[in-house]
């Protein structure tokens, strides 16, 4: 037990199998591997640092509880991510009065672009507002648009990892996140036509894109 | 001019790293080859900067949510209980699965018995069978024939 806690390398497979056994250093271990990413990951549903804390909670024991039923078939990630998102949509459902609200505090939203500290002022307004605006539309649309663009976009998840979170069929995930891409261009020539392509936003934010896609 | 559907899934493919070398290298000719399609792939590369430029922010756990985290899980009933908990809660929703099933059923039944299930079809001619309806009208026709009915009513209006 001692072992696992100072050893965070072991695998999720013994941590898995050690928390089965009864160890909580183990399940401890397991949480500080992926809270950040439980925590990214409902920060995209709900911008609340308070809700994201409970919902976060909720679904680490809810890991706990259901770990005996996890099949080992699939990462353990893929597992803890569609508890996640089941968490998230669930509490947008009950909480529909209260739509998502993505811009409540505008500080913790402002933090972490690399490309802050050597753009210009105006291009990182033009950053900042794209990034406004891209949070925006992707709250509007219908949950299963929006979650697949999360998983794609925000949380960088290949086909195989959605399918495997959403349980679809693989040809389903490209469709829908086909469908889901079209639906965002439509909403953004019809709300903000300024940033559809072909404007100057273009030639400045384009080079963010081609290095992401070069560090996959 | 736009680009075909399976053009565009291509190109979504491209961007999203899902291609394997073999088809990378085919698309990225097509892609020196074709401007319509390297323009496409531009404009869908400047919306997707948007994704890049929001991908930054959101809340972080705060120091100390695994302790908490850990001291919620030690209230949480033993995994032995919790598997006995959830046959239980298993069995309960079998149980109430098969009380709505037949309670449904009755109601079907108790519609049906109290004659609030007939269709107007099933009273038609349509429902009966057209064999059916030429043996019915042979057999009145041998009943008015044979007088068991009386005369009929031509006969009775001309007395």
């Amino acid at each position: 037990m001692f072992a696992l806690k100072r050893n965070p390398e072991s695998s999720d497979q013994d941590l898995i199998a050690a928390i089965l056994d009864g160890s909580e250093a183990a399940f401890g271990t397991l949480v500080d591997r992926y809270k950040d990413r439980v925590f990214r990951l409902l920060g995209r549903y709900c911008r609340d640092q308070v809700e994201c804390e409970d919902l976060a909670q909720d679904v680490f024991l809810k890991v706990f509880r259901k770990l005996h039923t996890f099949q080992q078939e699939s990462a353990f990630f893929t597992w803890l991510y569609r508890i996640t998102v089941n968490a998230a949509t669930d509490h947008l459902s009950r909480a529909s009065h209260r739509r998502l609200r993505l811009v409540e505090d505008e500080s913790m939203l402002d933090v972490g672009s690399d490309d802050h500290d050597t753009a210009t002022p105006a291009a990182q307004l033009m950053s900042t507002e794209l990034a406004r605006v891209t949070r925006e539309i992707v709250a509007s649309l219908p949950e299963k648009y929006r979650t697949i663009l999360i998983l794609r976009e925000f949380e960088d998840l290949s086909y195989t990892e959605i399918a495997s979170v959403l349980q679809i069929q693989l040809g389903t995930v490209e469709s829908r996140l086909f469908r889901a891409r079209k639906r965002f261009r439509e909403h953004l020539e019809r709300t903000h036509p300024e940033l559809v392509p072909g404007g100057e936003l273009a030639d400045k934010t384009g080079s963010s894109v081609a290095h992401r896609r070069g560090e996959r | 001019m736009k680009l075909t559907h399976a053009d565009e899934l291509l190109l979504h493919r491209f961007l999203d790293g899902e291609m394997d070398s073999a088809q990378a290298v085919a698309f990225e000719a097509r892609l020196a080859a074709e401007p319509r399609l390297r323009r496409r792939l531009e404009d869908e590369t400047t919306l997707r900067a948007g994704f890049a430029a929001a991908h930054a922010g959101g809340p972080a756990p705060r120091a100390g949510f695994t302790a908490g985290v850990l001291a919620a899980a030690r209230c949480l009933p033993s995994r032995q209980q919790m598997k006995r908990d959830e046959v239980v809660a298993e069995f309960v929703r079998t149980c109430r699965r098969v009380l709505i099933a037949a309670a449904v059923l009755f109601g079907i039944s108790l519609a049906w018995y109290a004659g609030l299930m007939d269709s107007r079809r099933s009273a038609t001619l349509e429902a009966v069978p057209r064999w059916e309806i030429e043996k019915e009208m042979k057999r009145l026709d041998a009943l008015i024939e044979s007088g068991a009915l009386g005369a009929p009513p031509a006969e009775r209006r001309g007395k």
